[in-house]
Protein backbone atom coordinates (compact mmCIF):
# COMPACT_ATOMS: atom_id res chain seq x y z
CA UNK A 1 0.00 0.00 0.00
CA UNK A 2 1.15 3.39 -1.17
CA UNK A 3 2.34 5.46 1.88
CA UNK A 4 0.14 8.67 2.36
CA UNK A 5 1.20 11.87 3.11
CA UNK A 6 -0.80 13.30 5.92
CA UNK A 7 1.07 16.55 6.32
CA UNK A 8 3.53 17.02 9.77
CA UNK A 9 1.87 15.84 12.93
CA UNK A 10 -0.25 18.52 14.72
CA UNK A 11 1.48 20.77 17.15
CA UNK A 12 0.72 19.01 20.47
CA UNK A 13 -1.72 20.93 23.02
CA UNK A 14 -0.48 21.73 26.66
CA UNK A 15 -2.29 20.67 29.28
CA UNK A 16 -3.34 21.46 32.54
CA UNK A 17 -1.44 18.57 34.52
CA UNK A 18 -1.76 19.08 38.66
CA UNK A 19 1.96 19.36 39.35
CA UNK A 20 1.51 22.51 37.25
CA UNK A 21 -1.60 23.60 38.46
CA UNK A 22 0.35 23.14 42.34
CA UNK A 23 3.36 25.29 40.61
CA UNK A 24 0.57 27.89 40.19
CA UNK A 25 -0.68 27.76 43.64
CA UNK A 26 2.88 27.56 45.51
CA UNK A 27 3.81 30.76 43.11
CA UNK A 28 0.52 32.56 44.08
CA UNK A 29 0.85 32.06 47.84
CA UNK A 30 2.57 29.53 50.33
CA UNK A 31 -0.51 29.29 52.08
CA UNK A 32 -2.65 26.95 50.01
CA UNK A 33 -5.73 28.98 51.35
CA UNK A 34 -4.69 32.27 50.50
CA UNK A 35 -3.33 31.15 47.25
CA UNK A 36 -7.02 29.79 46.17
CA UNK A 37 -8.39 32.96 47.07
CA UNK A 38 -5.75 34.95 44.94
CA UNK A 39 -6.38 32.55 41.93
CA UNK A 40 -10.31 33.01 42.27
CA UNK A 41 -9.97 36.69 42.52
CA UNK A 42 -8.07 36.60 39.03
CA UNK A 43 -10.13 34.34 37.62
CA UNK A 44 -13.31 37.01 38.18
CA UNK A 45 -11.05 39.88 36.94
CA UNK A 46 -10.76 37.50 33.60
CA UNK A 47 -14.23 37.17 33.18
CA UNK A 48 -15.45 39.75 33.78
CA UNK A 49 -12.54 41.54 31.24
CA UNK A 50 -13.75 39.58 28.40
CA UNK A 51 -17.38 40.12 29.29
CA UNK A 52 -16.82 43.63 29.22
CA UNK A 53 -14.87 43.38 26.13
CA UNK A 54 -18.27 41.74 24.55
CA UNK A 55 -16.64 38.05 24.41
CA UNK A 56 -18.79 35.32 23.83
CA UNK A 57 -17.63 33.37 25.90
CA UNK A 58 -16.60 34.73 28.78
CA UNK A 59 -15.34 31.82 31.10
CA UNK A 60 -14.17 29.84 28.70
CA UNK A 61 -11.35 32.61 27.53
CA UNK A 62 -10.72 33.31 31.28
CA UNK A 63 -9.64 29.64 31.50
CA UNK A 64 -7.78 29.58 28.85
CA UNK A 65 -5.71 32.75 30.40
CA UNK A 66 -5.19 31.14 33.13
CA UNK A 67 -3.80 27.48 31.50
CA UNK A 68 -1.47 30.06 29.47
CA UNK A 69 -0.22 31.72 32.63
CA UNK A 70 -0.02 28.37 34.77
CA UNK A 71 1.99 26.95 31.66
CA UNK A 72 4.40 29.69 31.77
CA UNK A 73 4.93 29.46 35.93
CA UNK A 74 5.38 25.70 35.36
CA UNK A 75 8.28 26.41 32.03
CA UNK A 76 9.78 28.65 35.26
CA UNK A 77 8.72 32.28 33.00
CA UNK A 78 9.80 34.51 35.99
CA UNK A 79 6.49 36.64 36.88
CA UNK A 80 6.84 39.71 38.59
CA UNK A 81 3.60 41.14 38.67
CA UNK A 82 1.06 38.39 38.85
CA UNK A 83 -1.70 40.50 37.61
CA UNK A 84 -0.35 42.76 34.97
CA UNK A 85 1.49 39.43 33.17
CA UNK A 86 -2.29 37.81 32.96
CA UNK A 87 -3.89 41.42 31.77
CA UNK A 88 -1.53 41.00 28.93
CA UNK A 89 -1.93 37.68 28.54
CA UNK A 90 -5.51 38.22 28.37
CA UNK A 91 -5.21 40.91 26.03
CA UNK A 92 -2.95 39.32 23.85
CA UNK A 93 -5.45 36.36 23.97
CA UNK A 94 -8.58 38.39 22.86
CA UNK A 95 -6.73 40.10 19.58
CA UNK A 96 -6.41 36.19 18.70
CA UNK A 97 -10.32 35.83 19.42
CA UNK A 98 -11.23 38.51 17.37
CA UNK A 99 -9.24 36.89 14.40
CA UNK A 100 -11.01 33.63 14.99
CA UNK A 101 -14.28 34.00 13.42
CA UNK A 102 -15.44 31.52 16.27
CA UNK A 103 -14.36 33.79 19.14
CA UNK A 104 -15.58 36.74 17.26
CA UNK A 105 -17.17 39.29 18.97
CA UNK A 106 -19.66 41.21 17.21
CA UNK A 107 -19.40 45.27 16.97
CA UNK A 108 -21.39 46.96 18.73
CA UNK A 109 -23.04 48.77 15.72
CA UNK A 110 -23.90 45.42 14.12
CA UNK A 111 -25.85 43.74 16.97
CA UNK A 112 -29.76 43.88 17.70
CA UNK A 113 -31.47 46.02 20.00
CA UNK A 114 -32.70 43.95 22.78
CA UNK A 115 -34.64 45.25 25.24
CA UNK A 116 -34.81 43.41 28.35
CA UNK A 117 -37.44 40.94 27.74
CA UNK A 118 -40.12 41.22 30.51
CA UNK A 119 -40.75 37.69 31.77
CA UNK A 120 -44.21 36.45 31.99
CA UNK A 121 -46.45 36.76 34.82
CA UNK A 122 -45.80 33.60 36.52
CA UNK A 123 -42.00 33.38 36.06
CA UNK A 124 -42.48 37.54 37.80
CA UNK A 125 -43.83 35.66 40.83
CA UNK A 126 -41.67 32.87 41.11
CA UNK A 127 -38.65 34.82 40.88
CA UNK A 128 -39.96 37.74 43.29
CA UNK A 129 -40.79 34.48 45.83
CA UNK A 130 -37.59 33.09 45.42
CA UNK A 131 -35.90 36.78 45.95
CA UNK A 132 -37.93 37.30 49.38
CA UNK A 133 -36.90 34.19 50.90
CA UNK A 134 -33.16 34.41 49.73
CA UNK A 135 -33.84 38.20 51.36
CA UNK A 136 -35.00 36.61 54.71
CA UNK A 137 -32.21 34.26 55.06
CA UNK A 138 -29.58 36.65 54.59
CA UNK A 139 -28.27 37.96 58.17
CA UNK A 140 -30.20 40.44 59.35
CA UNK A 141 -27.51 42.99 59.01
CA UNK A 142 -27.28 42.06 55.17
CA UNK A 143 -31.10 42.30 54.87
CA UNK A 144 -30.97 45.50 56.22
CA UNK A 145 -28.44 47.10 54.94
CA UNK A 146 -29.32 46.04 51.30
CA UNK A 147 -33.07 46.96 52.00
CA UNK A 148 -31.78 50.51 52.92
CA UNK A 149 -29.54 51.12 50.23
CA UNK A 150 -32.04 50.58 47.83
CA UNK A 151 -34.94 52.40 49.26
CA UNK A 152 -36.65 55.43 47.59
CA UNK A 153 -36.69 57.67 43.93
CA UNK A 154 -33.80 59.36 42.43
CA UNK A 155 -32.78 62.40 44.66
CA UNK A 156 -33.83 61.24 48.25
CA UNK A 157 -32.02 57.60 46.77
CA UNK A 158 -28.92 59.47 46.90
CA UNK A 159 -29.73 61.08 50.14
CA UNK A 160 -30.56 58.04 51.70
CA UNK A 161 -27.33 56.43 51.04
CA UNK A 162 -25.30 59.57 51.88
CA UNK A 163 -26.95 59.73 55.42
CA UNK A 164 -26.40 55.64 55.65
CA UNK A 165 -22.70 55.99 54.99
CA UNK A 166 -22.37 58.45 57.21
CA UNK A 167 -24.10 56.35 60.04
CA UNK A 168 -21.75 53.61 59.42
CA UNK A 169 -19.11 56.04 59.03
CA UNK A 170 -17.46 54.90 56.46
CA UNK A 171 -17.02 56.07 52.83
CA UNK A 172 -19.79 56.40 50.10
CA UNK A 173 -17.70 54.15 48.03
CA UNK A 174 -17.04 51.67 50.70
CA UNK A 175 -20.85 51.29 51.06
CA UNK A 176 -21.53 50.38 47.83
CA UNK A 177 -19.00 47.57 47.72
CA UNK A 178 -20.39 46.47 50.74
CA UNK A 179 -23.50 46.15 49.27
CA UNK A 180 -22.74 45.02 45.72
CA UNK A 181 -21.19 41.96 48.16
CA UNK A 182 -24.52 41.26 49.33
CA UNK A 183 -26.25 42.29 46.04
CA UNK A 184 -23.77 39.06 44.39
CA UNK A 185 -25.18 36.45 47.48
CA UNK A 186 -28.82 37.15 46.73
CA UNK A 187 -28.17 37.27 43.10
CA UNK A 188 -26.83 33.88 43.38
CA UNK A 189 -29.34 32.27 45.75
CA UNK A 190 -32.62 33.90 43.45
CA UNK A 191 -31.02 31.74 40.12
CA UNK A 192 -30.28 28.78 42.36
CA UNK A 193 -33.50 29.18 43.77
CA UNK A 194 -35.47 29.50 40.07
CA UNK A 195 -32.96 26.64 38.38
CA UNK A 196 -34.35 24.23 41.15
CA UNK A 197 -38.15 25.26 40.95
CA UNK A 198 -37.64 24.96 36.93
CA UNK A 199 -35.98 21.58 37.44
CA UNK A 200 -39.12 20.58 39.85
CA UNK A 201 -41.47 21.51 37.25
CA UNK A 202 -39.59 19.50 34.52
CA UNK A 203 -39.39 16.16 36.64
CA UNK A 204 -43.25 16.48 37.01
CA UNK B 1 -16.26 66.12 43.81
CA UNK B 2 -15.43 66.82 40.43
CA UNK B 3 -12.92 63.62 40.02
CA UNK B 4 -15.47 61.59 41.55
CA UNK B 5 -17.72 62.23 38.71
CA UNK B 6 -15.23 61.77 36.12
CA UNK B 7 -13.92 58.78 37.72
CA UNK B 8 -17.71 57.67 37.59
CA UNK B 9 -18.14 58.64 34.04
CA UNK B 10 -15.17 57.08 33.07
CA UNK B 11 -16.43 53.92 34.34
CA UNK B 12 -19.94 54.29 32.44
CA UNK B 13 -17.57 54.75 29.66
CA UNK B 14 -15.99 51.53 30.31
CA UNK B 15 -18.67 49.76 31.19
CA UNK B 16 -20.45 51.14 27.85
CA UNK B 17 -18.16 50.46 25.40
CA UNK B 18 -17.50 53.49 24.77
CA UNK B 19 -13.55 54.29 26.01
CA UNK B 20 -10.97 54.21 23.47
CA UNK B 21 -8.15 51.61 22.76
CA UNK B 22 -5.44 53.90 23.95
CA UNK B 23 -7.78 54.72 27.46
CA UNK B 24 -8.69 51.22 27.66
CA UNK B 25 -5.96 48.84 28.00
CA UNK B 26 -4.14 51.11 30.44
CA UNK B 27 -7.67 51.27 32.23
CA UNK B 28 -7.66 47.38 32.32
CA UNK B 29 -4.64 47.12 33.57
CA UNK B 30 -5.25 49.33 36.32
CA UNK B 31 -8.21 47.34 37.91
CA UNK B 32 -6.45 44.27 36.92
CA UNK B 33 -3.51 45.37 39.70
CA UNK B 34 -5.79 47.35 41.86
CA UNK B 35 -8.85 45.65 43.25
CA UNK B 36 -10.34 48.64 45.08
CA UNK B 37 -11.20 49.97 41.27
CA UNK B 38 -12.44 46.16 40.39
CA UNK B 39 -14.70 45.74 42.75
CA UNK B 40 -15.53 50.06 42.34
CA UNK B 41 -16.41 48.88 38.84
CA UNK B 42 -18.49 45.97 39.49
CA UNK B 43 -20.88 47.90 42.07
CA UNK B 44 -20.73 50.48 39.20
CA UNK B 45 -22.20 47.98 36.93
CA UNK B 46 -25.00 46.89 39.59
CA UNK B 47 -26.13 50.99 39.29
CA UNK B 48 -26.04 50.67 35.30
CA UNK B 49 -28.59 47.70 35.44
CA UNK B 50 -30.08 49.37 38.20
CA UNK B 51 -30.64 52.63 36.27
CA UNK B 52 -31.74 50.27 33.12
CA UNK B 53 -34.22 48.73 35.42
CA UNK B 54 -35.49 51.96 36.46
CA UNK B 55 -35.34 53.46 33.11
CA UNK B 56 -33.22 56.43 34.47
CA UNK B 57 -30.64 56.10 31.66
CA UNK B 58 -30.29 58.97 29.01
CA UNK B 59 -31.26 57.64 25.46
CA UNK B 60 -28.30 57.25 24.44
CA UNK B 61 -27.12 55.16 27.71
CA UNK B 62 -29.94 52.94 26.79
CA UNK B 63 -29.33 52.55 23.28
CA UNK B 64 -26.04 51.90 24.24
CA UNK B 65 -26.14 49.44 26.86
CA UNK B 66 -29.28 47.35 25.12
CA UNK B 67 -26.94 47.32 22.06
CA UNK B 68 -23.27 46.77 23.63
CA UNK B 69 -24.48 45.27 27.40
CA UNK B 70 -27.80 43.06 26.84
CA UNK B 71 -25.47 40.60 24.72
CA UNK B 72 -25.94 37.28 26.72
CA UNK B 73 -29.23 35.06 28.26
CA UNK B 74 -26.98 35.97 32.23
CA UNK B 75 -27.43 39.92 31.58
CA UNK B 76 -30.77 39.70 31.00
CA UNK B 77 -31.26 37.44 33.78
CA UNK B 78 -29.70 40.42 35.86
CA UNK B 79 -31.74 42.75 34.56
CA UNK B 80 -34.66 40.79 35.90
CA UNK B 81 -33.48 40.39 39.16
CA UNK B 82 -32.85 44.46 39.71
CA UNK B 83 -36.33 44.59 38.43
CA UNK B 84 -37.28 42.24 41.05
CA UNK B 85 -35.38 43.64 43.74
CA UNK B 86 -36.98 47.26 42.79
CA UNK B 87 -39.99 46.12 42.75
CA UNK B 88 -39.50 44.62 46.31
CA UNK B 89 -36.90 46.24 48.43
CA UNK B 90 -36.90 49.69 47.11
CA UNK B 91 -40.55 50.72 47.42
CA UNK B 92 -40.47 54.36 48.36
CA UNK B 93 -40.64 54.62 51.96
CA UNK B 94 -44.56 55.96 53.08
CA UNK B 95 -42.77 59.53 54.81
CA UNK B 96 -39.29 60.64 54.06
CA UNK B 97 -38.06 60.02 57.52
CA UNK B 98 -34.22 60.54 57.86
CA UNK B 99 -32.54 56.96 57.24
CA UNK B 100 -31.30 54.65 59.87
CA UNK B 101 -28.94 52.42 59.76
CA UNK B 102 -29.64 48.96 60.69
CA UNK B 103 -29.48 48.49 64.95
CA UNK B 104 -26.49 46.15 64.81
CA UNK B 105 -24.27 48.68 62.16
CA UNK B 106 -25.28 51.24 63.98
CA UNK B 107 -22.24 52.71 66.09
CA UNK B 108 -24.66 54.49 68.13
CA UNK B 109 -26.27 52.26 70.89
CA UNK B 110 -29.95 52.84 71.51
CA UNK B 111 -29.29 53.82 74.86
CA UNK B 112 -26.62 56.23 73.76
CA UNK B 113 -29.41 57.90 71.55
CA UNK B 114 -31.22 57.56 74.67
CA UNK B 115 -28.52 59.56 76.86
CA UNK B 116 -27.82 62.11 73.94
CA UNK B 117 -31.54 63.22 73.96
CA UNK B 118 -31.40 63.51 77.87
CA UNK B 119 -28.68 65.86 77.26
CA UNK B 120 -30.75 67.80 74.77
CA UNK B 121 -31.96 71.87 75.32
CA UNK B 122 -35.52 70.62 75.39
CA UNK B 123 -36.56 73.06 78.23
CA UNK B 124 -38.23 69.92 80.55
CA UNK B 125 -36.86 68.80 82.99
CA UNK B 126 -35.06 65.80 82.37
CA UNK B 127 -36.38 62.71 84.46
CA UNK B 128 -40.01 62.67 83.48
CA UNK B 129 -38.69 62.88 80.22
CA UNK B 130 -36.70 60.13 81.13
CA UNK B 131 -39.56 57.99 82.78
CA UNK B 132 -41.64 58.83 79.47
CA UNK B 133 -39.01 57.60 77.00
CA UNK B 134 -38.36 54.30 79.05
CA UNK B 135 -41.71 53.78 78.77
CA UNK B 136 -41.66 54.45 75.43
CA UNK B 137 -38.43 52.26 74.63
CA UNK B 138 -40.28 49.69 76.71
CA UNK B 139 -43.46 49.66 74.83
CA UNK B 140 -41.29 49.84 71.64
CA UNK B 141 -39.35 47.40 72.73
CA UNK B 142 -42.66 44.81 72.63
CA UNK B 143 -44.06 46.53 69.65
CA UNK B 144 -40.71 45.62 68.07
CA UNK B 145 -40.63 41.78 69.19
CA UNK B 146 -44.61 41.63 68.15
CA UNK B 147 -43.64 42.72 64.52
CA UNK B 148 -40.53 40.06 64.55
CA UNK B 149 -42.95 37.62 65.36
CA UNK B 150 -45.27 38.78 62.88
CA UNK B 151 -42.51 39.20 60.17
CA UNK B 152 -41.07 35.39 61.20
CA UNK B 153 -45.38 34.08 60.69
CA UNK B 154 -45.35 35.78 57.75
CA UNK B 155 -41.99 34.45 56.63
CA UNK B 156 -42.90 30.48 57.40
CA UNK B 157 -46.43 31.23 55.79
CA UNK B 158 -44.89 32.67 52.47
CA UNK B 159 -42.03 29.66 53.00
CA UNK B 160 -45.16 26.87 52.70
CA UNK B 161 -46.86 28.94 50.01
CA UNK B 162 -43.73 28.39 47.60
CA UNK B 163 -44.36 24.57 47.38
CA UNK B 164 -48.04 25.12 47.03
CA UNK B 165 -47.43 27.55 44.13
CA UNK B 166 -45.52 25.45 42.33
CA UNK B 167 -47.82 22.46 42.71
CA UNK B 168 -50.20 25.29 40.88
CA UNK B 169 -47.83 26.08 38.26
CA UNK B 170 -47.24 22.31 37.53
CA UNK B 171 -50.26 21.27 37.21
CA UNK B 172 -51.00 24.00 35.26
CA UNK B 173 -47.72 23.55 33.08
CA UNK B 174 -48.73 19.78 32.73
CA UNK B 175 -52.28 21.15 31.37
CA UNK B 176 -51.15 23.23 28.66
CA UNK B 177 -48.27 20.66 28.11
CA UNK B 178 -51.08 18.01 27.24
CA UNK B 179 -53.07 20.70 25.34
CA UNK B 180 -50.94 21.51 22.90
CA UNK B 181 -50.33 18.29 22.45
CA UNK B 182 -53.27 17.37 21.85
CA UNK B 183 -53.91 20.45 19.25
CA UNK B 184 -50.56 19.55 17.89
CA UNK B 185 -52.12 15.32 17.06
CA UNK B 186 -55.64 17.38 15.25
CA UNK B 187 -55.60 18.66 11.80
CA UNK B 188 -54.93 22.20 11.58
CA UNK B 189 -58.61 23.40 12.82
CA UNK B 190 -58.97 25.16 9.44
CA UNK B 191 -59.56 29.38 8.74
CA UNK B 192 -62.03 30.01 11.11
CA UNK B 193 -61.31 28.80 14.69
CA UNK B 194 -65.24 30.06 15.86
CA UNK B 195 -67.31 26.53 16.11
CA UNK B 196 -69.76 25.80 14.16
CA UNK B 197 -73.30 26.06 16.38
CA UNK B 198 -74.16 23.06 17.52
CA UNK B 199 -70.27 21.88 17.45
CA UNK B 200 -68.95 21.58 20.85
CA UNK B 201 -66.43 24.15 21.84
CA UNK B 202 -63.49 23.18 22.88
CA UNK B 203 -61.25 25.50 25.77
CA UNK B 204 -58.01 25.39 23.47
CA UNK B 205 -57.34 26.52 19.90
CA UNK B 206 -54.42 26.37 17.28
CA UNK B 207 -53.77 28.76 14.96
CA UNK B 208 -51.06 27.91 12.61
CA UNK B 209 -49.50 30.55 11.07
CA UNK B 210 -46.95 31.58 8.21
CA UNK B 211 -44.00 34.12 8.36
CA UNK B 212 -44.78 36.74 5.62
CA UNK B 213 -48.92 36.49 5.67
CA UNK B 214 -49.65 40.32 6.52
CA UNK B 215 -51.74 41.79 8.28
CA UNK B 216 -55.44 40.76 7.28
CA UNK B 217 -56.60 44.30 6.20
CA UNK B 218 -53.65 44.49 3.65
CA UNK B 219 -53.96 40.92 2.32
CA UNK B 220 -57.48 39.83 0.71
CA UNK B 221 -56.31 35.71 1.00
CA UNK B 222 -55.07 35.45 3.92
CA UNK B 223 -57.55 37.62 5.62
CA UNK B 224 -59.52 35.17 7.53
CA UNK B 225 -56.83 32.64 7.89
CA UNK B 226 -55.06 34.62 10.52
CA UNK B 227 -58.26 35.59 12.68
CA UNK B 228 -58.87 34.04 15.70
CA UNK B 229 -62.03 34.58 17.82
CA UNK B 230 -61.87 34.32 21.31
CA UNK B 231 -65.32 32.41 22.66
CA UNK B 232 -66.57 31.95 26.13
CA UNK B 233 -64.63 28.99 27.60
CA UNK B 234 -61.53 29.62 25.91
CA UNK B 235 -58.93 28.92 27.82
CA UNK B 236 -55.45 28.18 25.34
CA UNK B 237 -54.50 29.05 22.39
CA UNK B 238 -51.30 27.49 20.97
CA UNK B 239 -49.61 29.74 17.98
CA UNK B 240 -47.76 27.20 15.63
CA UNK B 241 -45.54 29.65 13.59
CA UNK B 242 -44.43 27.41 10.64
CA UNK B 243 -40.71 27.80 9.59
CA UNK B 244 -38.87 28.05 6.86
CA UNK B 245 -35.84 26.16 7.59
CA UNK B 246 -34.73 25.41 11.01
CA UNK B 247 -31.60 26.78 11.45
CA UNK B 248 -31.57 27.25 15.26
CA UNK B 249 -31.06 25.10 17.99
CA UNK B 250 -33.69 27.36 19.98
CA UNK B 251 -35.92 30.05 19.29
CA UNK B 252 -37.62 32.98 21.14
CA UNK B 253 -40.49 34.31 20.45
CA UNK B 254 -42.41 37.60 21.19
CA UNK B 255 -45.84 38.07 20.90
CA UNK B 256 -46.71 41.90 20.81
CA UNK B 257 -49.81 43.90 20.52
CA UNK B 258 -49.68 46.19 16.83
CA UNK B 259 -48.29 49.00 19.30
CA UNK B 260 -45.44 46.65 20.02
CA UNK B 261 -46.34 46.49 23.55
CA UNK B 262 -44.96 42.89 24.41
CA UNK B 263 -47.31 40.59 25.59
CA UNK B 264 -45.37 37.22 26.40
CA UNK B 265 -41.81 36.41 25.45
CA UNK B 266 -40.86 32.27 25.26
CA UNK B 267 -37.34 31.77 24.90
CA UNK B 268 -35.79 28.23 24.36
CA UNK B 269 -38.30 27.26 21.94
CA UNK B 270 -37.48 23.57 19.81
CA UNK B 271 -38.70 23.53 16.70
CA UNK B 272 -40.79 20.59 16.34
CA UNK B 273 -41.94 18.53 12.64
CA UNK B 274 -45.45 18.90 12.54
CA UNK B 275 -45.68 16.87 9.49
CA UNK B 276 -46.40 19.77 7.23
CA UNK B 277 -42.27 20.93 7.99
CA UNK B 278 -41.01 22.16 10.78
CA UNK B 279 -42.67 24.80 13.44
CA UNK B 280 -42.30 26.37 16.61
CA UNK B 281 -45.28 26.34 19.15
CA UNK B 282 -46.28 28.79 21.52
CA UNK B 283 -49.15 28.19 24.09
CA UNK B 284 -50.84 31.25 25.78
CA UNK B 285 -53.44 31.56 27.53
CA UNK B 286 -57.02 33.65 26.13
CA UNK B 287 -56.92 36.31 28.63
CA UNK B 288 -53.56 38.11 27.48
CA UNK B 289 -54.96 38.25 24.19
CA UNK B 290 -58.15 41.01 23.98
CA UNK B 291 -59.25 41.92 20.74
CA UNK B 292 -56.62 43.86 18.46
CA UNK B 293 -54.18 43.19 16.19
CA UNK B 294 -51.19 41.17 17.13
CA UNK B 295 -47.48 40.27 15.71
CA UNK B 296 -45.32 37.49 16.40
CA UNK B 297 -41.93 38.06 16.27
CA UNK B 298 -39.63 35.22 16.24
CA UNK B 299 -35.66 34.90 16.34
CA UNK B 300 -33.60 32.28 16.10
CA UNK B 301 -31.02 32.11 19.20
CA UNK B 302 -27.62 31.91 18.41
CA UNK B 303 -24.70 29.65 20.19
CA UNK B 304 -23.43 33.56 21.71
CA UNK B 305 -27.05 34.06 23.09
CA UNK B 306 -27.39 36.78 20.79
CA UNK B 307 -30.72 36.91 18.49
CA UNK B 308 -31.32 36.94 14.64
CA UNK B 309 -34.66 37.72 12.96
CA UNK B 310 -36.35 34.49 11.59
CA UNK B 311 -39.78 36.35 10.45
CA UNK B 312 -42.89 38.08 11.63
CA UNK B 313 -46.21 36.56 12.05
CA UNK B 314 -49.59 38.27 11.98
CA UNK B 315 -52.83 37.45 13.47
CA UNK B 316 -55.74 39.51 14.67
CA UNK B 317 -57.99 38.84 17.75
CA UNK B 318 -61.82 39.70 18.30
CA UNK B 319 -64.56 38.85 20.64
CA UNK B 320 -67.40 36.87 19.59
Amino acid sequence: MEPVDIGPPPKKRWELTPEAFNKLLSFLDPDRERAGMVYEKLRLKLMKFFEWRGSAFPEDHADEVLNRVTKKVDEGEVVRDFYSYSHRIASLFFLETTKDPAGRSVPVEDLPSIPAAPNSTDDAELRLECFENCLRALPAESCELITQYYQGERRARIDHRKALAERLEIPLNALRIRTHRIRMKLEACVEDCLRKSQLEVKQT
Amino acid sequence: MDQLVNREDLIKRYLLGEMPDDERVPFEAQYFSQDDLFEELLAAEDDLIDDYARDELSPHERGRFERYFLTSPKRHQRVEFAKTMIGSVCRPQESEAPVRPPPSLAHDSWWQSFLSLLRGDRKITALPLAAALALVVLGGAGLGLQAWRLRQQLGEIQAQRLPERLERERSERAKLEQEVARLRTQSASGPNMVPQPGQSRSDSVLLALTTGMVRSSEDAGSGERNKLTIYPGLNLIALQLKLAADDYQSYQARVQTDEEADVLIQHLLKAEDTGGGKAVVVGLSARRLPAGDYIVKLSGIKPDGSLADVGKYYFKVRDQ
